[in-house]
């Protein structure tokens, strides 16, 4: 699964920390989903999606063979 | 979420951790009493049965509560971690099992069940973190 984090993170100019405290979990946590290594639950894909001020479609994606 | 925790959470943590300490060692040594106790009755015996068994609840308390106030990234590397150190106890019980078959160890020979059990868990758990850590 892709994921715009990282793009969506510089536009606001916030580091995984910040987004992090925002959304209630660890900056590992924010490490991990932005990079791929760890898929996050739905809550907290809505929560993501919800800091951004977009939709979870925009910010998450689906691969190829997902 | 912050690296470090307040004074006053690291104070809590520590004295649950001595209580845990303390009724895990009274565990043992009221079991061991009982041992070495002759002529203790039946229900002596299932006292320090119940007693010793339960004396691993306060850590396991601990370990719950810190699994509670994590996240679910902290969560999900524990719950593979607790698998994989699962797997690698049910395979070091077997291997000792057959190292007594083939006499390589002695036949009475027995380690610890529950430091093992907590050295594999850890390890367990490391293993889950450096492969979130590690994978591409």
């Amino acid at each position: 699964m892709k994921n715009r984090l990282k793009v969506l993170r510089a536009e606001r100019n916030w580091s995984q920390l910040e987004l992090a405290m925002r959304v209630g979990v660890s900056r590992q946590a924010i490490n991990a989903v932005e990079t791929g290594k760890f898929d996050p639950s739905l809550p907290l894909a809505l929560k993501l999606a919800r800091v951004f001020d977009t939709s979870v479609e925009s910010v998450f994606e689906l691969e190829q063979g997902d | 979420m912050a690296k470090v925790i307040p004074l006053d959470r690291f104070l809590k943590l520590l004295v649950y951790c001595v209580i845990a300490m303390v009724c895990l060692g009274f565990g043992g040594v009221f079991s061991e009493h009982v041992r070495h106790t002759p002529d203790a009755s039946r229900w002596l015996r299932w006292l320090a049965v119940v007693i010793g068994t339960l004396s691993i609840l306060p850590w396991m308390a601990i370990v719950v509560g810190g699994l509670w106030l994590g996240d679910e990234y902290v969560r999900h590397v524990a719950l593979v971690g607790t698998a994989i150190a699962f797997g690698a106890n049910v395979v070091f019980d077997m291997a000792l099992a057959h190292m007594r078959n083939v006499r390589l160890v002695d036949a009475g020979a027995h380690l610890a069940v529950l430091p093992v059990a907590m050295a594999l868990w850890v390890l367990g758990v490391g293993a889950a973190a450096l492969y979130y850590r590690v994978r591409v």
